[in-house]
């Protein structure tokens, strides 16, 4: 009898000892949040014997089961994770985590985390200036609008570099922040890439990268067509030639040429209609305009008033050529 | 009734006072400047001072100022006093022509023309009225003249923009100044001094064609002007006889400038026709060949004033002069001039040369002096050949 008292007394002692091992899920935590790929993180105590873990993801989209042994070090603990993730085509929203774990005799409570899975990579929606943009300072606002209801971070960075507040958790009503970057510490015009990242709190992260040239001298107009001594005719159909340099291989866009005659006084009198635009050279430009007789009716002596803007925003010395027909 | 012997020229030549001397035949071809080419010729210049192709076309043009006859109108209306029948007058010629090779930059070109024979046209038509028999009420004149007249083509010989040479440069100019004139004159009983006054009308055509294309193929210029304006000057003139020498005759007018209208599109090119200070004198050596014949000497200069500039008809002060002579030769029934002359017409603006000419003409006329019919030719020094055949008929008594 004796003996057999013992016997269950052990087998007692020993399923109370399969018994006390003892669960706790260390990620994710209750209200975190869940990206594309996450691990369920987890720490079994007094295990004694190889134990199952199951995890289950249940969500708008249904149930996700997965189910991993585990044997337990020489410490009796398991600390393991479980690889939980989703995908483009998984739901985003709110989710349960569900982590269980037993062995072949003790089932552990089960442990439930609330979380919400967000699968969307922020989106940037607009920024500026765009790729291939001439700039020129001193501060050059940095525009971005992004959509992204979990955002965790925004942060601009220039050739890879971080520059002064170039950091932000924040948006705006419409979604959007600014950085300046103050170019004066560049003291040679060039290109730079710009990298903006926007990370969400799953950690989804959207990088843009754009080019942008600092351009700080300004162009070289040169009026080639008609001079003061061209002699063009009364009523007659003439060329405009504008030559137009700009230094450091500068840009210069047809929209930034702009030739107006003008009355002696200087009044507006007709604005010179484009023929072409195009590249000489290396930063060199030529603008062709042409004046139609029968567009406009010229006076004796008027002016040819020609300003050109590059694309960074400098503005070129205005150049003006006084025409008589006479 | 004439008094004292005096000369008057008009469209039958001169008028003989028979009682002036028989003097020995002598040529004098005074004043004659030497002709020499040269090497690049501007643009013959007759915008202003076209000859009208009168009998003193062959003369270098020295006997319009004092003559008498239907071209008086235009060039010294006093001359119109002199007449005391009715006449009619028509003259022929061809007009000059220009080609012209440019180089050098469009701004400031440098041209080498060669003048040429232009079309055959009328230059003049008139008629000449006596108020009364005699003109002793003076004389009307109602005519039209060519008094200036350019056809120049100008190509691309070198022609420069900003030093870079052109694709393509091509310009035709062309000025023509057609005169409507109505004019009197009136002598004093003596005849040996008129007046005359004129109203003219001008028709001015001024055209310019100017294509010109850069070596980018860039159409810098392209002009089609072709216009023709109109406008109203007077013309006063005198003649005189010296009381002391009737073998001399001098002449003076005046044409105010004409200021164009109606030529908006070209005023900026010519507006205002210059005006012209005439002066004229001549000399008639009688008692050649026993008698029979004489010769004329004439000289005349027209001063043009200054006018606007312009970059194709630019106008700067202009003096031309005319230099010639006219034997008269006479048989029993008819009488035959045989003139020579020339014709200094420098250049009266940027571009234009000089257009002188060395000019000789023959005529035919009877000795009822109703008609008469002259045949003039001037070599000018830049190229081309004038010609020019005038016609007179006198009616009345």
């Amino acid at each position: 009898m004796l003996r057999f008292l013992m016997a269950i007394s052990v087998m007692l002692v020993a399923v109370a000892a399969q018994a006390a091992f003892t669960l706790t899920v260390t990620s994710p935590t209750e209200g975190g949040f869940l990206g594309f790929n996450n691990q369920v993180k987890f720490l079994i105590t007094n295990a004694t014997e190889e134990t199952t873990v199951r995890v289950t993801a249940a969500g708008p989209g249904g149930s996700t089961v997965i189910e991993q042994k585990f044997t337990p070090n020489v410490d009796n603990k398991i600390d393991g994770s479980i690889a939980l993730s989703f995908n483009e085509s998984s739901p985003s929203g709110a989710y349960t985590v569900t982590v269980e774990a037993f062995d072949s005799g003790f089932t552990a409570p089960p442990v439930v985390r609330n979380v919400t899975v967000d699968v969307l990579k922020p989106k940037i929606l607009e920024f500026n200036p765009v790729s291939g943009t001439a700039v020129k300072g001193p501060i050059v606002p940095i525009n971005v609008k992004v959509l992204e209801s979990n955002l965790k971070e925004w942060r601009v960075k220039i050739d890879g570099n971080d520059i002064p507040n170039n950091t932000g958790t924040t948006v705006d009503g419409s979604g959007s922040f600014q950085v300046d970057w103050n170019v004066t510490g560049f003291l040679t015009d060039g290109t730079h890439t710009v990298s903006i990242s926007v990370k969400d709190k799953s950690d989804n992260e959207t990088t843009q990268s754009v080019s942008l040239r600092i351009d700080r001298l300004a162009p070289t107009v040169s009026i080639t067509y008609p001079r003061t001594d061209s002699n063009i005719r009364p009523r007659s159909d003439f060329s405009v030639i504008i030559d137009i340099t700009d230094p450091n291989n500068g840009l210069i866009d047809f929209t930034g040429v702009d030739v107006i005659i003008r009355f002696p006084a200087g009044g507006y009198l007709y604005r010179v209609p484009r023929v072409s635009f195009q590249s000489t050279g290396s930063g060199t430009f030529r603008w062709t305009g042409r004046v139609r007789k029968d567009s406009i009716r010229l006076p004796s002596k008027f002016i040819v008033d020609v300003t050109v803007v590059d694309r960074a925003g400098n503005i070129a010395t205005q150049q003006q050529v006084t025409i008589s027909t006479r | 009734m004439l008094t004292k012997p005096m000369i008057r020229l008009n469209a039958r030549g001169l008028v003989l006072n028979q009682t002036m001397k028989a003097r020995k035949l002598t040529f004098v071809v005074a004043g004659v400047a030497t002709m020499t080419a040269p090497c690049f010729a501007q643009v013959p210049d007759l915008l202003n001072a076209l000859d009208a192709g009168g009998r003193a076309m062959g003369a270098g043009g020295a006997f319009y100022g004092t003559g008498s006859d239907t071209l008086s109108g235009y060039y010294n209306p006093a001359g119109l006093g002199y007449m005391t029948q009715g006449a009619v007058g028509l003259a022929y010629r061809n007009l000059p022509k220009s080609r012209t090779n440019a180089s050098d930059e469009f701004s400031d070109l440098r041209v080498d023309s060669t003048g040429r024979r232009g079309n055959n046209a009328i230059s003049h038509v008139g008629i000449a009225l006596p108020l009364s028999e005699n003109g002793r009420r003076g004389t009307i004149g109602v005519s039209y003249t060519i008094g200036g007249y350019i056809d120049d083509t100008r190509r691309n010989a070198g022609v420069l923009v900003g030093g870079n040479p052109v694709n393509g440069y091509f310009e035709h100019l062309e000025a023509r100044s057609d005169y409507f004139t109505v004019s009197y004159g009136k002598a004093n009983a003596a005849q040996n001094f008129s007046w005359g006054v004129g109203l003219q009308y001008v028709s001015q055509k001024i055209a310019d064609r100017v294509l010109l294309v850069d070596s980018g193929n860039n159409t810098l210029l392209d002009t089609n002007l072709s216009e023709t304006g109109n406008g109203i000057g007077l013309i006063a003139g005198i003649q005189l006889v010296p009381k002391s020498n009737p073998n001399v005759s001098f002449g003076l007018s005046y044409r105010s400038e004409i200021d164009l209208n109606n030529n908006s599109d070209t005023k900026d090119l010519y507006d205002r026709i210059p005006a012209r200070l005439l002066g004229s004198a001549a000399y008639r050596q009688d008692g050649l060949r026993g008698g029979r014949d004489f010769i004329v000497y004439g000289a005349q200069i027209q001063h043009f004033f200054a006018g606007k500039s312009s970059q194709v008809f630019d106008r700067e002060a202009q003096t031309t002069a005319g230099l010639g002579l006219e034997y008269n030769y006479q048989t029993s029934s008819f009488r035959v001039p045989l003139r020579v002359g020339y014709n200094i017409v420098p250049g009266g603006g940027d571009l234009y040369g000089n257009r002188n000419g060395f000019g000789f003409g023959f005529g035919y006329r009877p000795l009822d002096n109703r008609f008469s019919v002259d045949f003039n030719f001037v070599s000018p020094e830049n190229g081309g050949y004038d010609m020019g055949i005038s016609l007179n008929y006198r009616f009345g008594k």
